[in-house]
């Protein structure tokens, strides 16, 4: 992006559609729209707005603002939806079983898929596309980034980017950090990517492995309208050490989330609660930041 | 509530209250007086500046924890059950509900107002519900009654341990009694929530309890004595608490019920000495004020503050090139807390007291 050379594998493509996409803001501001400056994602999509300007530098003076990009936990709705979301996939032990769950439940999910996975198994990802999910970056190898320099950030979010969009062709537009560990670099190179960064509100919630009736029983307690509900359908980390202790625990827990995701799907269909891509929950977004009364 | 019929004049049990000083209107003006110094506290607390440069003490804890602000809407809900026994339109079921009813209305409308979409849990719903719950507790005999909030306090206790699954913190930031019934209720957490609401009836009756107190005991230093050791003891036992139960005002913990009923005592106890005792009334003036139409004033700084976020920022903008973040904070605290006074107190010089 801007500076700090990590000389990844891609990154030349990488940085001529960046600067497309920083040229496509730029046009929007000369157009004079108002103020309404169009978001990256926006201009991408967008091939008249990229045309209009072409490649230019980035830097912050001349693109001072990154649209409306944001970290999102759960989302103030107007209608009963919530968002099911699954990490570190794709997973030929896991993702299939996930999918039929889904189908027979006549639900979409947005799968953050890492990019490793995306490479390992592409039939697989394919797969999920297919089915109509939504696909986002869940970085390239799933490093914990607290402990990962500005560079290495950067390279393990575009890295990702890149691979899930040129394997799938689909663009992401939502990043998870591994493990939700937010820094200032993940924030600003999902704004760069154009993503909006998706935490979790609602998460499997039961310590150790569980069985799938907790599971189902936790996110049937706290699972509401707004949340997004984090599972999983792949091991992170522990595709690169297998023998480690984690990774058998990890094994252990993922296969506890997907017995009980039939069960969760059919609970929330009782109650009324739409599941649904992270896209599906923003598409019914009560109008206005949420401004509670203040607390007396 | 911002308007108690608390006159001597009234029909039954106000007509003992000649002991107490109650002014040329007919007030009792110890009660007048808590109450405005809880909406003194609650504007500043709720308009903690554009940067935030009040006391820490002026703001509520994150999660666990007490400050000073936090014992000022106890105060309010005990003040509301303090005019309880005064109140005319408190005598049928029918003009309570009434009353609630409208109250509701006027706090669903704020809320919602400030949210763009429905909203159902609120201050003023908080406040309605509680008089509701506290005026029907007053219709029980009076052991009842006590039994009644001790037994309240216990449940709610029971009910957080009881939510808790194995190894979860009963009193944490999800998961707890409160977070499952308003989870359920109304999509996820509230700080005005039914639970919340429900318990802190406990609160309101303690105002009943002391007015009560004050129409059964004609000395005024006996009244005093009274409400002073009640105040420590509660103070006391809240405290004891303290040490199994978090104080929380966000999940309103029992800790916090019992103590935060002690402070509000000792609040009224203030009051009554410096107004019942001292005869300090021109000083207490303004804050009588202020508590003759607290809810009037609550409601216009509410609907203003929902109405001002568009002007606001120029307005920081302007005042922070001039003046440090600290002094702009105060500045704007202090001038709804003026401007505030200044309209009740024209109201109060005219009579004029909007009753809900």
């Amino acid at each position: 992006m801007t500076g700090g050379g990590s000389g990844y594998h891609g990154r030349v493509m990488h940085r001529r559609r960046f600067l497309a996409l920083a040229g496509a803001a730029g046009a929007a501001g000369a157009a004079g729209l108002a103020g309404t400056v169009a978001s990256r994602a926006e201009a991408a999509e967008n091939p008249t707005i990229v045309a209009a300007r072409g490649p230019g530098d980035i830097d912050q003076a001349s693109f001072p603002q990154r649209g409306h990009h944001r970290v999102i936990w759960s989302v103030a709705v107007t209608d009963p939806v919530a968002a099911i979301t699954f990490d570190d996939g794709p997973d030929p032990a896991y993702t299939p079983r996930i999918l039929e769950a889904l189908d027979a439940a006549g639900v979409h999910a947005t799968f953050f898929m890492m990019g490793h996975c995306v490479q390992r198994w592409p039939d697989l990802a394919r797969e999920v596309v297919a089915r109509g999910h939504e696909i986002a970056n869940h970085t390239w190898t799933h490093l914990n980034l607290s402990f990962e320099s500005p560079e290495r950030t950067e390279e393990e979010m575009v890295r990702g980017t890149q691979l899930i969009e040129d394997t799938l062709g689909v663009r992401c537009r939502y990043f998870r950090p591994p493990r939700g560990q937010l820094t200032g670099s993940t924030i600003r190179y999902a704004a760069d990517l154009g993503q909006d960064t998706v935490i979790w509100s609602v998460t499997r919630g039961v310590h150790g492995t569980g069985t799938p009736e907790a599971v189902a029983s936790h996110v049937r307690r706290f699972l509401g309208p707004g949340d997004v509900l984090i599972l999983h359908d792949g091991v992170g980390r522990a595709y690169f050490d297998p023998d480690a202790p984690f990774a058998q625990v990890n094994r252990d827990r993922r296969e506890v989330e997907v017995r009980a995701l039939p069960q969760m799907l059919e609970e929330a269909a009782d109650r009324g609660l739409i599941l649904g891509t992270v896209s599906d929950v923003l598409a019914v977004e009560a109008p206005g930041r949420p401004q509670p009364e203040p607390e007396p | 509530m911002s308007a108690p019929a608390a006159t001597t004049g009234g029909a039954g049990p106000a007509a003992a209250t000649t002991q107490v000083e109650t002014g040329r209107l007919g007030r009792v003006l110890s009660l007048d007086a808590a109450r405005g110094l809880a909406i003194v506290i609650l504007l500043l607390a709720m308009h903690a500046g554009p940067r935030g440069a009040l006391p820490e003490q002026l703001k509520h804890p994150e999660w666990h924890g007490l400050t000073f602000a936090d014992l000022f809407f106890p105060l309010f809900l005990f003040a509301v059950g303090a005019a309880l026994p005064f109140s005319h339109r408190a005598s049928s079921f029918g003009g309570v509900l009434r009353r609630a009813a409208v109250l509701t209305a006027i706090g669903i409308a704020l809320v919602s107002a400030r949210n763009l979409t429905l909203v159902i849990p609120g201050v003023l719903q908080h406040i309605a519900l509680a008089y509701v719950l506290a005026w029907l507790v007053l219709k029980l005999p009076r052991r009842v009654q006590v039994g009644l909030c001790v037994a309240a306090v216990a449940g709610y206790w029971l009910a957080f341990l009881a939510v808790a699954g194995p190894g979860e913190d009963p009193w944490g930031r999800s998961g707890t009694f409160a977070h499952v019934v308003n989870t359920w209720l109304f999509g996820g957490f509230r700080t005005e929530g039914l639970p919340q609401t429900v318990i802190s009836t406990v609160n309101v009756l303690a105002g009943a309890f002391v007015t009560q107190l004050i129409l059964r005991v004609p000395d005024r230093r006996a009244v005093l004595r009274k409400v002073a050791v009640w105040c420590g003891v509660l103070v006391a036992a809240g405290l004891l608490m303290a040490l199994w139960v978090p104080v929380n005002k966000k999940i309103w913990s029992p800790s916090y019920t019992v103590l935060t009923a002690g402070t509000s005592l000792f609040w009224f106890a203030l009051a009554f000495w410096a107004i019942d005792i001292k005869g300090w009334r021109r000083i207490t003036q303004p804050l009588v004020h202020l508590g003759t139409n607290a809810i009037a004033v609550y409601v216009l700084v509410m609907a203003a503050m929902a109405a001002i976020p568009p002007f606001r920022g120029p307005l920081d903008d302007a005042a922070h090139a001039v003046l440090p973040p600290a002094v702009v904070t105060w500045i704007w605290a202090l001038t709804w807390l003026v401007g505030g006074w200044l309209l009740c107190r024209a109201l109060y010089n005219r009579r004029i007291f909007i009753k809900v």
